[in-house]
């Protein structure tokens, strides 16, 4: 076939597929996405079949047979615990940010930059020869396809490789790096995955059934003729291919841990990942694919070897259509071919860039005191734009790298050689991403060292060997050991011959990385930052989605604004602050959107806001950097969190102490207040009461001094004037002295001096006695009494002597209220229910007014208000009767219209324990 | 569709690392020595059959093992999307 | 006021014997004071609350009202002030009697009008001085000895 139809046809393919995913963008872009969904999630992690599945499994089937099976059998194996694992990392991943496995490492370990620099570098020195290989299948398909087509334009194999790597550096650039925001999903470059995937699907599938069924009748018919053949026929087993459980093993660990942790699987499987529930489906369809695509390479092998015999096995896929004079199928199988290596340098490069850009440039960058000084947004935007040349850099210099491995040391080897030492590589960061994700006690030391360590043992035994061919190295260095120690022997370190080289290499490289990786960290002691982020990722399904809390302090608004529109553009910047205080309705941005405001400090949730943005454009540790160095912004330590924490805690407990006793002072002021108010009312009270007890002690005192007086003055006097004088006198010595008895009397009531001398008593009996007592005033005017006590009563628990003096006063104050015109009537009642004895006193006199009810119960209060039935007593009467009612647990009242009378009621209980327990 | 209770999704998580554990054994030495014998069947060799027999059970046992997505409470914060999507980007 | 009135008011003291109001609701202060009043051969009347005072006052022109303050019904000041505005009865002497001795209860007293204000208890002695040298001194407003 001529070479320029197929130059065309390739970068027609590649043009087309261009096309592919720019309409896929546009749809994207128009909310119409094609890729968000479980199909396209699953073809487009079939990234993970490279030329080296689609020609290099033939090649190692042929030589190797089943084991090719392996590489395949490990992700799916791994495949049922994605659910688990895969799902926690793209947890992480969306949580912090993240865009690549060194910025997944780097965060994870204190958002390290060196440690995000090593796995950058791990990555990138793993995935060159990997690169290469499909730089190889391209360049070497293309050769074969256009073999004999006379002199070459593009100038041999080599020519064609420079090609290859120019072109898809092209396609690459415009496929994947064309904005500088790497959390940004590549939409398109997805699709065009997902679409080469099922062209190399069918391409593949063609072929197989053209061998199977065209160049043979059918697999049976393979199987025998192989069988046939005693080379073909070992083929058929794993033990008789020579391969060991060990190789076996291995190969399935390191499948395993590549289909994760491979740079182009990481970008397709966590960070182009739209929705974790797509993991459900792709979990069974990408294994599925897997199979299918394997079903017919052991048949194409066979097939190979029976009608091509030894040439390139890595090549059979093609060589069989062309040598069955199918040039169609041909094409369409180098078409397949070009779709499994295109679609892994474009993945791979743009995920390696990235790494590249924000692990090692941007760091340094970011480092340049330019920073420090101007902070002016034009040197972000310059960084911004330095980002994406970076990054376009990087793609072509990984590219050229590979291109130049290729040249010197991969022509000479197997595709599947040459992808198996990659995946040694990216199997160093598998103690490290395990721990990460389920191990709080690594530290970036271990992980560092770990690294470092596995790193190095990996390329002593499995990368040093492949420099032999080139004779970079003298062979004589495998055989004897490394400065000629021959313990050093790459292949076989301190003697241990028994392991293949691949397990060899594996299990020396993962034991140092291993016991560095969990021994260091075991003797070290994570920071506070690592400490946080272990929790953040372990933790990440416990809810501890924002655990990142306030950890920065003290920049600036305007800088952390004209930092962000530098990068992102003041559209982009405006839409992110946007949703910023969307988020957080309480911060301050509103601050932050008019251009000159004042400079305050922003909050600290923006910059942890900000960070988390810059990380998607720059990577996080170069974010932290710059947020740092452009804006002042601090970070806040944990041991300074804990520090700020507690001095504020004593602060706060020093402020509630304070609240608490201003609190304290104002209950004891209003307390005072109310004492004040209660003293100056008693004061007020004992001034009215004093001046009353006054008046009324003055009142019989003036009659004894007028009366002794005259009877002094006046000798003369006659006889029965004489003795009606000293007659009052007495009589008014009598009340003063009574007065005084009361008075004292109210002040052991009121005190609380007052004792009862408790007794059963005989209410009849006491009304009698009262009666009598009483008597002689009713007489004298003309009042009658009616009792009705019958002698059925209860005894009461009481005082008999105070009880006596209830009723005393009782009767004085209604024979004094009663007409002294013979109407008089007063009658006493007694009676007894419901445990409770009631008394009544009723009289036809004057009445009370129900405005008084109460009232005149308060001692003097008849002296204070004269309008209401003037006392012929003391006005204390009424107020020590109610004393010694409530003594005895009863009440007293008065039910009285004002002009008909009054009943005063008297209600004393019958059983009283407290009554008699009383002091 | 049915959603999974927390209680079952954690059941689930046990069960396909069960089931992946399991197959594991099946596809490694020495387990899979029982396989690896010259016999054909049907002119296939055995280890080959065997090999996809299981790597197809496999699927099938995972796809129906997630055949109903998780609770909500353990399915992904909407976050992803919140400030990536700029229509004009490009 | 004319000296001729004071001169006949004086004439009049000569000549008529003066007419005592006793207002108390105490009987037996009253009865003290009645013997008193009686024993300098005044004419002597007695009202027994304010109402009963109001009324005697508006019957008769009395020459001294010895008035309690502390009474059920009206109150002493009222009775006073009730004397003092009537202009026939400007010759009327009035005595507060009272057992309320506060510096603002005898101010009060002045206030409404009283001639003297008295304190129980009282000496009978004295009151009859004051009683004697009101019933028959200058008329009130006069100035102390213009007689």
């Amino acid at each position: 076939m001529a070479e320029l139809p197929v130059i065309g046809v390739s970068v027609g393919y590649l043009a087309a597929l261009f096309g592919v995913a720019y309409w896929a963008e546009r749809r994207s872009g128009a909310r119409r996405s094609l890729v968000g969904n479980p199909y396209i999630y699953a073809l487009s992690l079939a990234v993970y079949c490279t030329a080296w599945t689609y020609y290099g499994s033939v090649g190692r089937a042929s030589q190797v047979g089943i084991e090719f099976l392996a590489i395949y059998l490990g992700p799916t194996l791994l495949a049922p615990i994605w659910w688990l694992l895969l799902r926690k990392i793209i947890r992480i991943c969306r949580q912090q940010r993240l865009t690549s496995i060194a910025d997944f490492l780097s965060a994870r370990y204190g958002k390290s930059a060196s440690l995000g620099a090593v796995v950058t570098v791990l990555c990138v020195v793993g995935s060159i020869p990997y690169i290469a290989l499909q730089i190889k299948a391209i360049a070497a398909s293309f050769a074969l396809l256009t073999q004999g087509s006379g002199p070459s334009v593009l100038g041999g194999v080599g020519g064609v490789a420079l090609a290859t790597t120019i072109v898809l550096a092209f396609f690459t650039i415009i496929f994947g790096v064309r904005s500088v925001e790497a959390t940004e999903r590549h939409d398109g470059m997805v699709f065009a995955v997902a679409v080469e995937s099922l062209v190399k699907l069918v391409a593949f599938l063609a072929v197989g059934v053209f061998v199977v069924w065209g160049l043979f009748s059918g697999p049976t018919d393979i199987f025998d003729q192989a069988a046939a053949v005693p080379a073909l026929k070992r083929l058929f087993t794993l033990q008789d291919s020579g391969v060991t459980a060990p190789h076996w093993r291995t190969l399935l660990l390191l499948s395993g841990a590549a289909i994760i942790l491979l740079p182009r699987q990481f970008q397709l499987a966590v960070v182009e990942n739209t929705n974790e529930d797509h993991l459900r489906k792709a979990m069974w369809l990408f294994p599925l694919y897997l199979l299918i695509i394997n079903l017919f390479v052991l048949p194409i092998a066979l097939g190979g070897a029976l009608r091509l015999g030894a040439t390139d096995a890595d090549f059979y896929v093609l060589a069989l259509p062309l040598h069955a004079n199918s040039p169609g199928l041909a094409l369409l199988t180098y078409i397949g071919g070009l779709s499994a290596a295109s679609s892994m340098i474009i993945v791979e490069t743009v995920a390696l860039a990235v790494m590249l850009s924000n692990h090692l440039l941007m760091p340094l960058l970011v480092r340049i005191p330019a920073a420090h000084i101007t902070r002016r947004p034009g040197w972000f935007a310059y960084l911004s734009q330095s980002a994406l040349w970076g990054r376009r850099l990087a793609v072509a210099v990984v590219l050229l790298l590979a291109y130049g491995w290729y040249m010197t040391v991969g022509q000479g080897l197997a595709l599947v050689n040459i992808g198996l030492v990659s995946f040694a590589a990216v199997a160093q960061l598998v103690p490290v991403v395990l721990g990460s994700l389920y191990w709080k006690g690594g530290t970036r030391s271990g992980a560092m060292a770990g690294l470092l360590g596995g790193f190095l043992l990996w390329f002593v035994t499995l990368v040093l060997p492949t420099f032999v061919g080139p004779g970079w190295l003298a062979p004589q260095v495998l055989a004897d050991g490394l400065f000629g120690l021959p313990q050093l022997r790459p292949e076989a370190l301190f003697g241990l011959t028994t392991l293949d080289p691949l397990t060899h290499g594996l299990f020396w490289s993962w034991t140092v990385n291993i016991l560095l990786f969990v021994g260091v960290s075991l003797f070290g002691e994570p920071s506070g930052d690592e400490a946080q982020q272990a929790v953040a990722f372990v933790d990440v399904f416990k809810g501890g989605a924002g655990a990142t809390g306030a950890a920065w302090a003290g920049a600036p608004l305007p800088d952390v604004r004209a930092l962000l529109t530098g990068f992102l553009g003041p559209k982009r910047t405006a839409q992110a602050l946007r949703q910023f205080s969307d988020r957080h309705p309480d911060a301050l941005t509103s601050q932050l959107l008019p251009a000159n405001a004042t400079p305050a400090d922003t909050d600290p949730r923006l910059l942890t806001w900000a960070e988390k943005l810059l990380a998607g454009s720059i990577g996080p540790a170069a974010a932290r950097l710059l947020l740092a160095s452009a804006t002042g912004a601090q970070r806040v330590t944990f041991e300074g969190v804990v520090g700020a924490l507690r001095e504020s805690q004593q602060l706060v407990e020093a402020n509630r102490q304070l609240r608490r006793q201003q609190r304290e002072l104002q209950r004891l002021t209003t307390e005072l207040q109310t004492a004040y108010h209660q003293l100056q009312g008693l004061d007020q009270l004992k001034d009215e009461f004093l001046s009353t007890v006054t008046h009324e002690l003055r009142t019989p005192l003036t009659s004894i001094r007028a009366l002794a007086e005259i009877l002094y003055d006046v000798p003369d006097l006659q006889d029965p004037e004489r003795s009606r004088f000293l007659l009052t006198i007495t009589r008014e010595s009598d009340r003063l002295s009574r007065l005084i008895t009361l008075v004292l009397d109210l002040e052991k009531f009121e005190s609380g001096k007052a004792t009862l001398d408790v007794s059963s008593v005989d209410m009849a009996d006491v009304v009698a006695d009262a009666v009598a007592a009483t008597e002689q005033l009713a007489t004298e005017r003309q009042i009658q009494f009616q009792l009705d006590t019958p002698a059925t009563l209860p005894f009461v628990p009481a005082d008999r002597d105070r009880l006596m003096q209830v009723l005393v006063n009782l009767l004085s104050n209604a024979i004094k209220a009663s007409p002294t015109d013979g109407t008089g009537r007063i009658s006493v009642r007694a009676t007894a229910e419901a445990g409770q004895m009631q008394l009544t006193v009723t009289d036809n006199g004057k009445g009370i007014d129900p405005a008084y009810h109460t009232l005149i119960f308060d001692k003097f209060f008849q002296a204070r208000n004269q309008s209401v039935r003037k006392p012929e007593g003391s006005g204390l009467g009424l107020a020590i009767t109610k004393k010694i009612v409530e003594l005895h647990l009863g009440t007293i009242s008065v039910e009285s219209a004002a002009t008909c009378g009054a009943v005063f009621r008297v209600t004393l209980p019958l059983v009283s324990d407290k009554l008699y327990s009383r002091p | 569709m049915p959603v999974l209770t927390e209680r079952a999704a954690q059941r689930r998580g046990q069960q396909l690392m069960f089931v992946a554990l399991t197959f594991a054994a099946l596809l490694t030495f020495p387990m899979l020595g029982v396989w690896d014998q010259p016999a054909r069947l049907g002119g296939v060799p055995v280890l080959w059959l065997a090999i996809f027999g299981s790597w197809l059970l496999l699927i099938c046992l995972t796809a129906w093992l997630v055949r109903h997505p998780a609770a909500p409470k353990s399915e992904a914060p909407t976050e992803s999307n919140s400030i990536n999507p700029d229509p004009t980007r490009g | 006021m004319s000296t001729v009135d004071t001169a006949a008011a004086t004439a009049a003291a000569a000549t008529h014997t003066p007419h005592i109001l006793l207002v108390d609701d105490e009987p037996n202060i009253v009865m003290s004071l009645e013997f008193l009043m009686r024993k300098q051969g005044y004419h002597v009347s007695i009202a027994r609350n304010g109402t009963e005072a109001l009324a005697a006052v508006a019957q008769t022109a009395f020459d001294v009202v010895l008035l309690d303050i502390m009474m059920p019904d009206v109150d002493g000041y009222h009775v006073c002030r009730h004397i003092k505005e009537r202009p026939d009865r400007a010759a009327t002497r009035v005595i507060f009697l009272s057992a309320k001795s506060k510096e603002a209860d005898i101010r009060r007293g002045y206030d409404a009008g009283a001639d003297l204000y008295l304190t129980k208890p009282f000496s009978p002695r004295q009151l009859m001085e004051q009683v004697r040298a009101l019933a028959s001194g200058p008329a009130p407003g006069a100035v102390p000895g213009a007689s």
